[in-house]
C-alpha cells in the first residue's frame, strides 16, 4: 500500500510540474541591456527604445554580427503597454535583470517621469539598482548611437561609474530616485547624457556633460560639470577627481585624494543655518611654471588657498543658483531640518523654508605630495 | 499482481537458513577409517580434486585427506607426510600412535584437532591436510595451505603520495598480518566467524579491546551472525547488514584498501571487518566527514590538509549541485549569469533543440554510460571507449547542435570533481540527476529544498549510535581538530579520540 | 520518537532562531501600520522588550520542571484540562503553519517565480517539511546547525555589503509617529514569534532547558530584527515601504566586487528556514494529535496536519489583502498571549492549588 501511495505522490508531482511556466528559459527571453523612455506629446504615448542583446548568431565561423545589440522601438499609453507590444512583436518575454540603464528623454519630466519609473518599481523582475540617467534631447538617440562593437548601455554605465569616481557625475539608481521623490521636496539628480562628435573621427559618442536636477514640482534644471563637482562636494560624494587653479598666472593641477564634508545644522533666529565644512586632500600633479624646480613652500601655501577658494566659490555658486533661485532642494536640506528640528519643519511651508535657509561654506585644502620636485 | 510476484519469488528461490548447531546433531568421526573416507567421498561426490592417501604407519591404517591445489605440496610432504610416514613407534595402539604423532616432529607444523566430520570438511576446504587414523574418533588438520594468491600490492583505489605502498590483499590472514604489523598491541583483537551457508566465508572482526565500545563490537558480531546469507561475494555484501534499515543515498559503513588507514581507525575505537576474498575492509562507525579524509592529509603539513579537504568539499558540492544549478539558473534565474557571458550562453543555447533540463539529463546519462563502459571494459578497449566518448560528446554533439558548449564544460567539471571523491561517487552520480530535475522544475528553490532534505537525511543517520554528521552536528569542539581542518600531530597526536564518545552518541542499540 | 534522543539547547534554539529568521525575511510591508524609518527601528526594540516580558511565564514554567512538557504536566493535573490545552496548541500550531505557508507561497510566487501557481510550491514545501518532521526533532535540530551557517552567511553578506549605500539622511526624527502606533507595531511583531509557545511543548525533547537559553535566544532574535530594521531604513529608506518584501529588495542591492546579482541564491538560502519552520510546526501538530488521541500514528497525523495547512493556505494565497487583514486582526496576538502567557500561568496556578490541597 505504501508503495502505491508513493507512486501516486510521485506521479502527481510530475503532473504538478505543469504549473511551472515553461517559457522562462533563457533562450525565450529578451535580454534587455538598456531602456530609453521618451514621450510622444502629439499622441500622448510613451515611446520606449529597448536595447536588447543580440543572440542570434552563434556560428563562430561566420563571426559575430557588427552590432551586439538590437534596438526596438515601441509605443504605449503606459510603459507596461509598450512592453507588452514588444513581447508581441518579438515573441519573447523581457528579462530585466541584465538591464543597466533607464534613460529618460527631455520630454519625460515631472509626473510623467514618476509614472514611468513606477513601472520599474512595481515590476518584480526589474532590479532596484538599475542606473537612471537623463538625456539632453531624445533618449532613443542616445541608446541608438553607434559605438562600434560595444553595447551602448554598457558603455554609458561604465562612463557614469568612472565619472562618478572622478567627481564629474552623479550616480543615481532607481531606488535612490524613488526614495528622494518620496521625500517632502521630492528633488533628485540624474547624470546628463549628450551625444558629442569630438572623440571618434567621423563618429559620434555619448558624453556626460553634467547633472539634471529634477523635481515633481519644478522644471528640470541642468548643472554643468563644474557645478556637478561642487554639488558632489556638498553631498560628501567626492571620492577622487581632478582640479586646477591659477596662481600668479600659473596653472596648477591637483588630484583629489580624499574629501570629507561635514554639514552642521542649527536654527538661529528662526532661520536654519547650514555650516558646510569641506576638508580636501590633494596631490599636486602639474605645475605650469617655466622651470622644473620652482615649487616653493610659498607656492604650496598659495596653491592650497587658491584651491580652497575655488571649491568654496563653486559650492556657494551652485547653492545660490539651485537652492535660492530655483528652489530645488537637491541637497536634502529640508530632510535634514525635518530630521533634526521636526517642529520647525512643520511650521514653515517648503518654499519659504528654502528661501530662508542660510549657509556658510568653509573649505580647507591640504596638499600632500607635490610630485617629483623637491621643495625649497 | 503482488501475489504473482510472491509466487515467482517462491518458485525461484528458497530461504537461506543459517546452520543451526542446536537443532542439527553434528556427525562425529567414525572409529572406522573406511567409514570416514566413505562419508567424505559421498560429501564431495565426484570432485576430482579430493585427494585421499591411505597408508600404514607401524601397522596402523591412516589416511591423509586434502584438496588438490589448496595446499602446498612440498610443505605438506616435508612437514607432515614424510615425518609421519618415517615415524618409528612400535606400539600398535592407534590412539597412542595418534597422540605420539601430535606430540612428535610432525606437530611442529601448525595443527588443529577436528572432532566432527563437518569440522574436518571445513579444514579440508580451507586448504588443510587432514590426518585420519583408524580407530581414533578425532582427526588432525595441518595448516599447510598453499593456494594461488595475490601478493601485497599498492592499493589501487586509494593511492597516496606519501603513504605506504601496501594494500589489502584477498587473503584475510595476510590482511590481519598487515594490520598486526602496524598495531603491535595485545589489545588488538581479531575474531573470526563464518558467514554464508554455501560459501562459509571467513569474516574477521577487528577491534581495540581497550578503546572500542563493547556494545558496538557485540552489535557488529550479532548482526553478522544473524545475516542470512548463502554466499558472500565480497565485503560490500555485508554492508546492508551493518547499515541502518532505511533508504539513504549515503552509507554508514566505511571501506578502505589501506592497512595503515584501517589500523588508525581501529585505534580510534572503531570496529573493522575483514572478509576473506575481498581486498578491502569495512569500518564502522563511519562518519560523513571521513569521506573527505585521506592519509596524505595526516602526512602533509596541516595547512595543506585543510586546503585539500576544503577542495574536496567544494568538489563534492560541484559534482552534485553544479549541473542542477546550471539548469536552474538557465531556466529561472538568468540574472545570476554575468552580463559579459550571457550573450555567448544564449547564442549557444539558441541552436540546441532540447530544453536545458533534458539536455543536461541526456549528456550526464551519456557520461555515466561512457564511464561505466570505461570501467568494465578491458584496458586496451577502455581507451577506445574514452576516445569515442570524447569525440561523440566533446565534438560531434556540439557541432551537430545537439548540446551546447557550456553544458559540455559543466559535464567536464562535474566529471573531474566526482573523480576527486571516489567514496562519494555513487551518491553524487544519482543525486546529480535528482538535482537536475529539481533545478529544471523548481529552480534554485528546488535545489535548496533538495539540499534541506539531504541535510535532514544525513542528520537523521547514525552509524552504530554515532551521529553520521558528527562532529559538526552535534557540534563537538575537540573533534573539530580533525574534521575539515587538521590541527597537526602536535595537537591531535597527544590524545586519542574514541569514536563512541562523540557528542550525541547513544550506542544502546537504538538507531 | 524515542525520548532518549534529546537535542541540545543549542540545536533547539538554532531551530527556533531560523524559524524566526524566515518570518523576518518574508516580512510583508504593510502588515503593520506604516511607520517612519526611525520609528520602525524603535518598534523593533519594543518587539524585543515584549518578547522578554512574554517569556517570563515560560521561564517560570521551566524553572519548576524542565523535563516534562506542558501537555504531560497538564495531564497530571486533569485529563480534560490537558485535552483542552492540546486542542488550543493544535489550533495555534496549525494557524502559524498556515500563515507560514501563505507567506512562503506569496514570496515564491511573487518575487522568485512570478506567474507561477503558488499552491504547487506550498505543496512541495509541505512534502519536504513532512519528511523532515517524520525524521524526528533530532534530525531537524542537527540540520538546523548546518543550515544556520549559510543562512547567517547570507544575512551577513547582505548587511555588510550595504555600507556604501547606507545613508543617515534616510532616518527620520524619532517618534514622528504616535507612541501607541509604535508600541502596537512592536507588539504585533512580537506576536509573530509563535516559536515561544513551542518551547514549553517541546521541552521533553530538549536536554537541560534553562531560562537563560530562552533569554539568549530572544536577545539574538531582537538583535537580528534591530540590525535588519536599521539596515533597511538606512539603505532603502522610504523605498522599502513601496516593496512587498523589503528584505528581498535589500538582497538585490547586495554586491561585493564581482560578486553581484546573487539575490536568487540568497533568498533561496533564506527559504531553507521555511522548510525547518514548517517541519517544526508539523512535528508539534503530530505530537499534539498523538497526545489527543493517545495513539502513535505518526504518518497519519503528519498527513492530517499537512492537509489542514495546505487547504488553509490555498484561499489566502490568492487574496493578499485578506491575508493582511487576518494578520492585522487580533487573532495573532490573542493566540500568542494565550499560548505563551495565559496557559503556562494557569497550569502553574492549578499545580500550586493542587499541591496545597494535598498538603
Amino acid at each position: 500500500m505504501k508503495k502505491v501511495i508513493l507512486a501516486v505522490i510521485l506521479t502527481s508531482l510530475i503532473f504538478l510540474t505543469s504549473c511551472i511556466p515553461q517559457n522562462t528559459e533563457i533562450r525565450y527571453r529578451l535580454v534587455i541591456e538598456g531602456i530609453g523612455i521618451d514621450y510622444d506629446t502629439e499622441n500622448d504615448l510613451y515611446e520606449l527604445t529597448v536595447q536588447v542583446l543580440e543572440t542570434g548568431n552563434s556560428d563562430p565561423e561566420q563571426g559575430k554580427s557588427s552590432s551586439p545589440v538590437t534596438n526596438y522601438t515601441v509605443k504605449g499609453k503606459t510603459i507596461a503597454e509598450a512592453i507588452s507590444s514588444l513581447c508581441e512583436n518579438t515573441g519573447k518575454y523581457p528579462l530585466y535583470s541584465q538591464n543597466r540603464m533607464i534613460i529618460l528623454g527631455s520630454t519625460v519630466t515631472g509626473e510623467r517621469m514618476i509614472k514611468a519609473l513606477n513601472f520599474f518599481v512595481r515590476e518584480y523582475t526589474s532590479r532596484p539598482d538599475v542606473f537612471i540617467a537623463a538625456a539632453e534631447g531624445k533618449a532613443s538617440d542616445i541608446l541608438t548611437t553607434e559605438v562600434g562593437s560595444e553595447v551602448p548601455a554598457k558603455l554609458i554605465e561604465s562612463e557614469i561609474e568612472l565619472c562618478h569616481d572622478n567627481s564629474l557625475s552623479v550616480n543615481t539608481e532607481l531606488y535612490n530616485t524613488v526614495n528622494l521623490t518620496l521625500e517632502s521636496t521630492s528633488c533628485f539628480t540624474l547624470p546628463l547624457l549628450e551625444i558629442t562628435e569630438d572623440r571618434i573621427p567621423d563618429g559620434k559618442t555619448i558624453k556626460i556633460t553634467g547633472t539634471r536636477a529634477c523635481s515633481k514640482r519644478t522644471d528640470p534644471l541642468n548643472l554643468s560639470a563644474e557645478e556637478t563637482q561642487a554639488y558632489l562636494f556638498i553631498m560628501n560624494e567626492v571620492k577622487t577627481g581632478s582640479l586646477s587653479t591659477d596662481i600668479n598666472s600659473t596653472t596648477v593641477g591637483f588630484d583629489i585624494i580624499e574629501s570629507k564634508t561635514k554639514t552642521t545644522l542649527s536654527i538661529e533666529n528662526e532661520t536654519p543655518f547650514f555650516l558646510i565644512e569641506v576638508n580636501c586632500k590633494v596631490d599636486v600633479i602639474e605645475f605650469g611654471a617655466d622651470s622644473f624646480d620652482s615649487f616653493s613652500q610659498n607656492d604650496l601655501k598659495q596653491t592650497e588657498t587658491a584651491a580652497a577658494e575655488q571649491i568654496a566659490k563653486r559650492m556657494a555658486g551652485v547653492l545660490d543658483r539651485v537652492l535660492k533661485k530655483e528652489k530645488c532642494d537637491i541637497f536634502r536640506f529640508r530632510t535634514r531640518i525635518a530630521q533634526k528640528y521636526p517642529e520647525f519643519n512643520d511650521k514653515i511651508n517648503s518654499d519659504d523654508l528654502l528661501s530662508s535657509i542660510d549657509y556658510k561654506v568653509r573649505v580647507t585644502v591640504d596638499a600632500g605630495r607635490i610630485g617629483q620636485m623637491t621643495m625649497r | 499482481m503482488f501475489n504473482k510476484r510472491k509466487k515467482s519469488e517462491k518458485r525461484l528461490s528458497e530461504p537461506v537458513t543459517q546452520k543451526d548447531n542446536t537443532t542439527q546433531v553434528p556427525q562425529g568421526i567414525n572409529k572406522k577409517l573406511s567409514e570416514n573416507i566413505f562419508v567424505l567421498q559421498q560429501k564431495f561426490g565426484k570432485s576430482f580434486d579430493l585427494i585421499i592417501k591411505e597408508t600404514q604407519v607401524n601397522g596402523v591404517n591412516i589416511a591423509f585427506v586434502a584438496l588438490d591445489g589448496m595446499y602446498n605440496g612440498l610443505h605438506a610432504s616435508q612437514s607432515v607426510v614424510e615425518p609421519i610416514l618415517n615415524l618409528h613407534y612400535p606400539c600398535g595402539d592407534p590412539k597412542e600412535l595418534y597422540e605420539h604423532i601430535c606430540r612428535s616432529r610432525a606437530s611442529e607444523c601448525d595443527s588443529k584437532e577436528a572432532i566432527t566430520i563437518d569440522n574436518a570438511i571445513e579444514f579440508i576446504l580451507s586448504g588443510f591436510v587432514v590426518l585420519f587414523v583408524d580407530e581414533v574418533t578425532v582427526c588432525r588438520a595441518y595448516s599447510v595451505q598453499g593456494y594461488v594468491k595475490r601478493s601485497v600490492e599498492p592499493p589501487e583505489s586509494e593511492s597516496q603520495e606519501n603513504g605506504s605502498r601496501e594494500g589489502f590483499v584477498d587473503m584475510y590472514k595476510d590482511n590481519v598480518t598487515l594490520v598486526r604489523r602496524r598495531l603491535k598491541s595485545p589489545y588488538i583483537r581479531f575474531e573470526t566467524l563464518s558467514v554464508g551457508k554455501t560459501s562459509n566465508t571467513q569474516v574477521c572482526i577487528c577491534y581495540h579491546a581497550e578503546r572500542a565500545d563493547p556494545v558496538i563490537v557485540n552489535n557488529v558480531t550479532d548482526r553478522l551472525k544473524n545475516a542470512d546469507f548463502d554466499i558472500v561475494p565480497g565485503a560490500g555484501a555485508l554492508r546492508p547488514f551493518l547499515e541502518e534499515k532505511r533508504l539513504s543515498f549515503f552509507t554508514t559503513v566505511g571501506t578502505t584498501e589501506r592497512p595503515d588507514v584501517f589500523a588508525a581507525k581501529l585505534s580510534e575505537g572503531r570496529v573493522g571487518i575483514i572478509v576473506d576474498g575481498t581486498p578491502y575492509a569495512l569500518i564502522v562507525p563511519h562518519l560523513f566527514i571521513e569521506n573527505f579524509h585521506s592519509l596524505d592529509d595526516y602526512l602533509n603539513r596541516p595547512y595543506y590538509a585543510a586546503v585539500t579537504r576544503f577542495l574536496k568539499l567544494i568538489c563534492f558540492f560541484l559534482a552534485v549541485f553544479l549541473p542542477g544549478t546550471y539548469v536552474a539558473v538557465g531556466t529561472f534565474h538568468q540574472e545570476i549569469f554575468p552580463s559579459e557571458i550571457i550573450a555567448d550562453i544564449v547564442s549557444s543555447l539558441q541552436n540546441t533543440p532540447f530544453p536545458l533540463i533534458i539536455e543536461s539529463a541526456i549528456i550526464h546519462f551519456i557520461y555515466e554510460i561512457v564511464r561505466e563502459a570505461g570501467l568494465r571494459m578491458p584496458k586496451p578497449v577502455g581507451h577506445t571507449v574514452s576516445i569515442v566518448g570524447a569525440l561523440v560528446i566533446g565534438d560531434a554533439a556540439v557541432s551537430a547542435g545537439l548540446i551546447s558548449a557550456p553544458m559540455l564544460i559543466i559535464v567536464a567539471i562535474t566529471a573531474i570533481c566526482s573523480a576527486v571523491l571516489p567514496p562519494l561517487h555513487e551518491p553524487s552520480a544519482v543525486l546529480r540527476f535528482i538535482f537536475i530535475v529539481l533545478g529544471g522544475t523548481m529552480g534554485l528553490y528546488g535545489i535548496m529544498l533538495g539540499f534541506t532534505i539531504i541535510a535532514a537525511d544525513l542528520c537523521s543517520m547514525n552509524s552504530f549510535g554515532v551521529p553520521f554528521t558528527s562532529p559538526f552536528s552535534p557540534l563537538d569542539g575537540y573533534a573539530l581538530r580533525d574534521s575539515f581542518i587538521f590541527a597537526g600531530w602536535k595537537k591531535v597526536g597527544k590524545r586519542f579520540i574514541q569514536i563512541q564518545k562523540l557528542r550525541g552518541t547513544h550506542t544502546d542499540g537504538t538507531e | 520518537m524515542e525520548l532518549n534522543k534529546k537535542i541540545t539547547p543549542f540545536q533547539f534554539f538554532t531551530l527556533l532562531f531560523l524559524s524566526r529568521v524566515f518570518a523576518m525575511v518574508t516580512y510583508i510591508a504593510g502588515i503593520n501600520k506604516e511607520l517612519s524609518t526611525t520609528d520602525e527601528v524603535i518598534a523593533s526594540a519594543f518587539t524585543g522588550l515584549f518578547l522578554f516580558l512574554s517569556a517570563v511565564p515560560v521561564v517560570l514554567f521551566l524553572k519548576r520542571d524542565n523535563e516534562s512538557g506542558i501537555i504531560k504536566r497538564a495531564s497530571c493535573l486533569s485529563e480534560s484540562f490537558s485535552k483542552i490545552i492540546c486542542v488550543f496548541y493544535l489550533i495555534e500550531a496549525l494557524y502559524f503553519g498556515t500563515i507560514t505557508a501563505v507567506r512562503f507561497g506569496i514570496f515564491t510566487g511573487s518575487v522568485m517565480f512570478p506567474d507561477t501557481n503558488m499552491g504547487f510550491f506550498i505543496f512541495i514545501m509541505l512534502a519536504a517539511s513532512s519528511y523532515i518532521a517524520l525524521k524526528g526533532i533530532e534530525s531537524a535540530g542537527r540540520s538546523s546547525v548546518i543550515i544556520l551557517i549559510p543562512v547567517l552567511f547570507a544575512l551577513i553578506f547582505v548587511f555588510t555589503t550595504q555600507s556604501d549605500d547606507f545613508d543617515l539622511l534616510n532616518f527620520t526624527h524619532p517618534f514622528t509617529d504616535k507612541l501607541t502606533d509604535i508600541i502596537s507595531s512592536g507588539f504585533y511583531s512580537a506576536s509573530r514569534t509563535g516559536e515561544l509557545a513551542f518551547i514549553i511543548l517541546l521541552t521533553p525533547y530538549v536536554k537541560k532547558l534553562k531560562g537563560r537559553h530562552i533569554y539568549l535566544w530572544i536577545s539574538a532574535v531582537t538583535i537580528l530584527i534591530l540590525i535588519t530594521e536599521i539596515v533597511l531604513a538606512g539603505v532603502l529608506g522610504r523605498f522599502g515601504g513601496t516593496q512587498l518584501f523589503s528584505m528581498y529588495s535589500l538582497s538585490v542591492l547586495a554586491e561585493a566586487g564581482f560578486i553581484e546579482r546573487l539575490d536568487a541564491i540568497i533568498t533561496c538560502i533564506w527559504l531553507l528556514c521555511a522548510a525547518l519552520k514548517i517541519a517544526v510546526i508539523i512535528f508539534v501538530s503530530e505530537m499534539l494529535f498523538s497526545s489527543l488521541f493517545g495513539k502513535q500514528k505518526r504518518l497519519l497525523f503528519t498527513a492530517i496536519s499537512c492537509a489542514v495547512i495546505f487547504f488553509g493556505s490555498i484561499p489566502l494565497i490568492n487574496n493578499i489583502s485578506g491575508f493582511i487583514s487576518l494578520i492585522r486582526s487580533p487573532v495573532h496576538p490573542i493566540l500568542f498571549i494565550t499560548g505563551v502567557c495565559v496557559i503556562p500561568s494557569v497550569t502553574m496556578l492549578y499545580e500550586r492549588i493542587k499541591r496545597r490541597k494535598k498538603e
